[in-house]
């Protein structure tokens, strides 16, 4: 009965809202509620777009700066015209690398400026000078120099053709070019030490335009009355906190009092909680596929001798072997050693996704064919048998009798590294660590702090590191498959610590990179498989991308996230008062 | 008096020193340098990195850095024509470095073989002997400003608390000891001790379950209500605020100087003075309170010092768990990130309100007990 | 010569009659504290039950501890064969926390043990000698003591990733200072007593005077710092594991269960009675403890 009454006051507040909403159209400015997001973790560091570095600032950057090319919230591509860009079409001339963008002419910046190819050409300026601290390398390699044509219209000329030169304008931003050449003149090596980062005057172009920052506390932007992309006419919401919440528990029981507006990754801890309350309607849901990816990273080579993967003049050299790891059939059998469903219910709450590759489902190169390792202890005691590890004196753990790289005797013995403090990294390798040793396997699991396991990670002295990892939206699947380049196998920088060297996976990275007229069918084979490859040899054993749950308090209308963006229409959102 | 605060700040000179190379072994100890945390991105390059390396300083070795962060570089490696570039430099002091190519090596020349060098900027530093903590490689600014920044957030929940837990302290350590063995003795004993037991984050997010979610009668965590505005309201206006975090940290407060108290209160009237005074037929509430209470205070100044560095220094568990805005954060996440120049201010910063805490433990001695006199 | 030795044998003789009778007259006054008596029977037992841990998992209930039974997660108390129910993999949490408070009270014991042991040399040292030893020994405390206990901690801890070892060693280096302080000025006023005045007279060596005639009387002040410490570092080890900074899992600790099962608390909040209970509970006890020998000790009170 009581559900009945429940069910029945929400479908009449459904059609009230139905009812409201064409009536919302006329929207003023600002006159909903502001939205509080909670910021789990630090202060954002820099408001400044050209030197931003870590995910909090851009947190903020994102809802006061339009990007130079949108992304649109759809088809999760870049695009001219997408809502949130400033570039509304380009084109790419006979050479190849002559790229010309038209921007839109109707941004403005908050001091009623319009924002023109100028200010692209500012950051671009201050960039290519290379004299900022913050790294942006991928740009200055690619792009070889631009010139303004006129004010909405910019030409951008590329070292050289190749098919992932949109991806490598990602971290570009329109900047106020008339404010920050009074700003920061052209000192860019001191553009860190300038006050103007925390107190932008000017920004624009985005929903919502900087008022202030509290630092420990919130950072507040309002709305922006010069939006010309508002869905409603105007921004409905008044302003948008980012409010610093430094505990995980309360950050849910404040969302859980109404406290925050939305909170864009519900912990694991209480997923099952929110998902079954957002369905009996006491709060919005949305579910979509995470941005990380959890991986084991395995050292194939020799720990005790780490070497860079080309010498000088850009030759292989021989990495040596790890002792276990160097031979593939045991990365296998820890592959089919792994009982994803067991792992899944522990450590994620059933919310997690197994992976063949760093691809997730959403990504244009997801390749259909490709699947995970299955679970099947009978093949990787085959394969661990096969590869001369048996355990010939009962006591459990396999030892190395006739192996490829150990001294006869050893024991298959590994240890695993991976961060302290998450609860779930924790969960995951104790549970692996039980299901490997059934297999005869003698795994030590050590949880270290972040910063020793990144040296170690980065010195390529260990067995096997886990860690998880941003993955770009959208996805530039060269991002992540050029760390298994040789190139990259740079003992103390370089990210193929695992020092994997495969002819045909580098000579397909590269293909599909280049491939003349960048025909996306034929790139998706060519990384189909390289992906393949990258499976079947294991440098890493890619674990699990999770989904992420949004939630939203019912009150807020318009709340509409999709897997390209959670806050696309962030400006037409209309908290009610309750 | 003058004099005397004036030698105790000369006698904690070489104590600074210690504290700052102390600590500055301590943490340059720790492996992995700002840079592998910093850069800990899979779309970055290995130039990018070892780049970073360069530009923050971490390539040289810890007595350099030391140097550095105590006197600066700007005698290190200068610019003595004017031209921008950086041309003399002292003796263990590289004026190059070498050009870096795409997988963060030295660079070679073709031809010659030798390596491509280029110069390096001069140093700007002026080490915090001359005022400059130096810039934080994480929040990209000023490490005294940010650290600064929260300070009044500190100030305003350690004051309170040292105050609540002092007052309430010293009244309950009175009435046990006057009622001593009796039930509120017994009570004020076992209750003050079950509070400090459970550990401080525990009983934090226990009082936001039960008085914050369940009965809402306070506020769940923050400084104030989350609006657009620049800044908090004045204190009087959002008390609510500080009544969880408070009691929190006043609980151990409470139960320390409640049970110092009663000790000493109960030492005291065991002594001749009061007996005699009690012999001349004074009255006892007179005799605890005027001759008893005073005297009583003294060892309560000794633990006041402590107390007062704890709580300037931030508590970085209460603050985390309330979301407060304070400098106790700031020392959590510092030493994960490599940010020296963080970790570096704050322990001196600690320093210096520890050498405050007992100078003023000092000088509360000198205003309770007349026999103490600094000469 | 012989006369001298046998005045100082006497006097030696007489010290112990005087600590034994005082020992006696505590010992005596903590039997009447009942809450005291109570504190220590709690702590025997719990003592006891965790130095047994293995034996009680192993070959009673036959459970690891460690083993992960994601099927069984969050089983509530007193179901499917779990006492105190499972963790948030399936662990049985009545085997966890068996083996938790043994680690627990282990570094609290010997973390404040080695603290102890350090204080009371230097501070007898310190204060027996006074002079030179003295202001080294103060300066060295000082610079020490001038960086809270919890920054070091968290220093320290990116240094080495903290495990029961390491936090007993690291725990006892920082840890002394209090200590230190305490026995330096309870040996100074002892120093000037005229029984030691007497000893120095009969030229005995320092280090006999100070183990003869001056540790003795540090028992209490000794007992009464290693129970208060004991309780401090519990909850200074369960702060690190809230931090993320603490002993390390798979070694299970009453901190670091607690601290991971807090966000589970709707999904199992057994996960949080217990660890926080047992926590709550040692401490309490180590506090009475404290507290009780104090009062026994004090001559002022014995009436």
């Amino acid at each position: 009965m009581n559900s009945l009454i429940r069910i029945l006051s929400l479908t009449m507040l459904l059609l009230f809202s139905a009812a409201l909403f064409g009536h919302v159209a006329a929207q003023d400015l600002g006159s909903g509620a502001p939205i509080i997001e909670p910021n789990f973790g630090d202060d954002p560091t820099t408001f400044n777009p050209i030197i931003a570095n870590d995910g909090t600032s851009y947190d903020v950057i994102n809802r006061m700066f339009p990007d130079f090319i949108g992304v649109d919230s759809e088809t999760i591509a870049y695009m001219g015209g997408a809502k949130g860009g400033l570039v509304s079409s380009w084109d790419i001339a006979e050479d190849g690398v002559t790229y010309t963008f038209h921007l839109r002419d109707d941004m403005v910046w908050s001091d009623g400026a319009p924002i023109t190819a100028h200010d692209v050409a500012w950051f671009l300026k201050a960039t290519l000078s290379g004299e900022t601290t913050s790294p942006r390398q991928q740009l200055q390699d690619s792009v070889a120099s631009y010139e303004v044509l006129d004010d909405h219209t910019l030409n951008i000329v590329f070292n050289e053709a190749n098919c992932t030169l949109i991806d490598t304008l990602n971290p570009v931003y329109p900047v106020p070019a008339h404010v920050y050449e009074e700003v920061y003149g052209d000192d860019y090596a001191g553009m860190d030490e300038n006050d103007y980062n925390l107190n932008p005057t000017v920004s624009g172009g985005e929903a919502f335009v900087f008022s202030n920052f509290r630092p420990g506390e919130q950072t507040t932007l309002l709305a922006n009355e010069d939006y010309t992309q508002a869905e409603m006419g105007a921004v409905v919401p008044q302003g948008w906190v980012y409010k610093v919440v430094t505990d995980q528990v309360v950050q849910m029981e404040q969302f859980f009092a109404g406290e925050l507006t939305f909170v864009d990754s519900v912990p694991q801890a209480n997923r099952d909680d929110v998902r079954t309350r957002g369905q009996a309607g006491e709060f919005q849901t949305f579910e979509t596929p995470a941005g990380t990816i959890r991986f084991l990273s395995l050292n194939t080579a020799d720990p005790s001798n780490p070497q860079d993967g080309l010498d000088a003049d850009g030759n292989a050299i021989d990495q040596g072997h790890h002792p276990i790891l160097g031979d593939v059939r045991v990365r296998q059998a820890l592959n089919y050693g792994m009982n994803f469903d067991e792992v899944n219910e522990g450590a994620f709450f059933g919310t997690g996704v197994p992976v063949a590759s760093h691809v997730r489902p959403t990504d244009w190169s997801f390749p259909a064919g490709l699947e995970p390792y299955p679970f099947d202890a009978d093949a990787a005691m085959a394969l661990l048998d096969e590869a001369g590890f048996t355990d010939a004196d009962g006591d459990g753990v396999r030892e190395c009798n006739g192996c490829m790289h150990a001294e006869d005797g050893a024991p298959l013995a590994l240890t695993v590294k991976t961060n302290a403090g998450n609860t779930s990294q924790e969960a995951l390798y104790t549970i692996l660590q039980d299901q490997w040793n059934e297999l005869g396997f003698d795994i030590t699991v050590e949880f270290v702090e972040f910063g020793t396991l990144v040296s170690e990670f980065t010195a390529q002295t260990y067995d096997a590191i886990g860690v998880f990892w941003g993955l770009a939206t959208p996805a530039n699947p060269n991002g992540i498959a050029d760390i298994f380049l040789p190139g990259a196998d740079v003992v103390g920088s370089g990210y193929n610590t695992q020092s994997f060297n495969n002819p045909r996976l580098n000579e397909l990275i590269e293909e599909a990179r280049n491939l003349p007229g960048c025909d996306l069918e034929t790139r998706k084979a060519m990384y189909g498989e390289a992906y393949q490859i990258l499976r079947d040899e294991s440098p890493w054993i890619w674990i699990s991308t999770g989904n992420v749950l949004l939630a939203a308090q019912t009150n807020v209308e318009n709340w509409a996230p999709r897997a390209g963006g959670a806050r696309w229409n962030i400006d037409a959102w209309t908290i009610e008062e309750q | 008096m003058i004099k005397y605060i004036a030698r105790r700040l000369l006698q904690s000179i070489p104590i600074f020193f210690g504290i700052t190379i102390f600590s500055y072994l301590l943490i340059s100890l720790a492996p992995g340098s700002p840079v592998e945390i910093l850069a800990f991105n899979n779309r970055l390059k290995p130039r990018e990195r070892e780049e970073l390396k360069y530009i923050l300083g971490t390539n040289d070795p810890l007595p350099v850095q030391y140097l550095r962060w105590l006197i600066g570089d700007d005698w290190m490696r200068w610019d003595s024509d004017g031209d921008g570039l950086a041309d003399s430099a002292v003796f263990f002091i590289d004026l190059y470095a070498p050009q870096l190519n795409d997988s963060g090596k030295p660079a070679i020349d073709e031809d010659t073989g030798d390596v491509l060098l280029r110069p390096l900027p001069a140093g700007n530093q002026r080490g915090i002997l001359r005022g400059d903590f130096g810039n934080s490689v994480y929040y990209k600014r000023a490490a005294l400003d940010v650290l600064v920044e929260r300070l009044p957030a500190t100030l305003e929940l350690g004051t309170t608390s040292l105050l609540v837990g002092l007052i309430m302290g010293v009244a309950i350590g009175i009435i046990a000891a006057i009622n001593r063995g009796g039930w509120f003795d017994q009570s004020s004993r076992v209750g003050a001790v079950i509070v400090n037991s459970v550990p401080n984050f525990g009983l934090g997010l226990l009082l936001i379950l039960v008085f914050g979610v369940t009965l809402g009668i306070f506020p769940l965590a923050g400084r104030c209500k989350t609006t657009i505005d620049d800044s908090c309201p004045p204190l009087p206006s959002r008390l609510e605020y500080l009544v969880l975090p408070t009691i929190v940290l006043a609980a151990g407060g409470v139960a320390g100087y409640s049970r110092y108290m009663r000790a000493s209160m109960l030492d005291v009237v065991s002594q001749d003075y009061i007996r005699t005074a009690r012999s001349k037929g004074l009255n006892e509430r007179s005799i605890w309170l005027r001759h008893g209470t005073r005297n009583a205070f003294i060892p309560i100044a000794t633990f006041i010092g402590p107390s007062i560095t704890f709580l300037l220094s931030g508590a970085a568990v209460v603050e985390s768990v309330f979301s407060w805005p304070g400098v106790g954060r700031l020392i959590v996440q510092a030493p994960g990130r490599r940010d020296f120049t963080v970790v570096m201010l704050v322990v001196v910063y600690a320093a210096i309100a520890n050498i405050l805490g007992y100078l003023i433990s000092d000088i509360l001695y000198v205003m309770i007990d007349p026999r103490i006199r600094f000469d | 010569m012989t006369d001298r030795k046998t005045v100082a044998k006497m006097k030696d003789h007489d010290s112990t009659l005087v600590s034994d009778s005082l020992m006696r007259k505590a010992l005596r006054s903590i039997w009447r504290d009942k809450l005291t008596v109570i504190a220590l029977a709690v702590i025997f037992c719990l003592t006891i039950v965790s130095m047994l841990a293995p034996f009680i998992t192993d070959v009673l209930m036959r459970v690891d501890p460690n083993e992960p039974n994601t099927a069984d997660k969050f089983t509530p108390p007193l179901s499917k064969g779990y006492i105190l129910g499972a963790d948030d993999i399936g662990r049985d949490q009545l085997a966890r926390l068996l083996h938790a408070s043994g680690v627990s009270m282990g570094i609290g014991f010997f973390g404040s043990s080695l603290a102890l042991c350090i204080g009371l040399v230097f501070g007898m040292v310190a204060g027996y000698f006074g002079g030179a030893v003295d202001d080294l020994c103060s300066w060295i405390v000082i610079t020490i003591d001038s960086i809270p206990g919890l920054i070091l901690l968290i220093l320290i801890s990116s240094i080495l990733s903290f495990n029961a070892t390491s936090l007993i060693l690291v725990a006892g280096m920082i840890g002394w200072i209090g200590t230190y302080r305490l026995i330096r000025g309870q040996t100074l006023s002892i120093r000037s007593k005229e029984y030691v005045t007497a000893a120095q007279a009969l030229g005995a060596s320092p280090w006999r005077i100070i183990f003869i005639h001056i540790l003795p009387n540090l028992i209490s002040v000794t007992v009464i710092s290693l129970a208060l410490g004991i309780a401090g570092l519990i909850l200074a080890e369960s702060a690190l594991s809230y931090l993320g900074l603490g002993v390390q899992p798979p070694q299970a600790t009453l901190g670091n269960m607690l601290t991971k099962s807090i966000q589970f608390f709707r999904l199992g909040p057994h996960l949080i009675i217990f660890p926080i209970f047992l926590i709550s509970l040692v401490v309490l006890c180590f506090y009475i403890i404290g507290d009780g020998i104090r009062d026994a000790f004090d001559p002022a009170l014995q009436k």
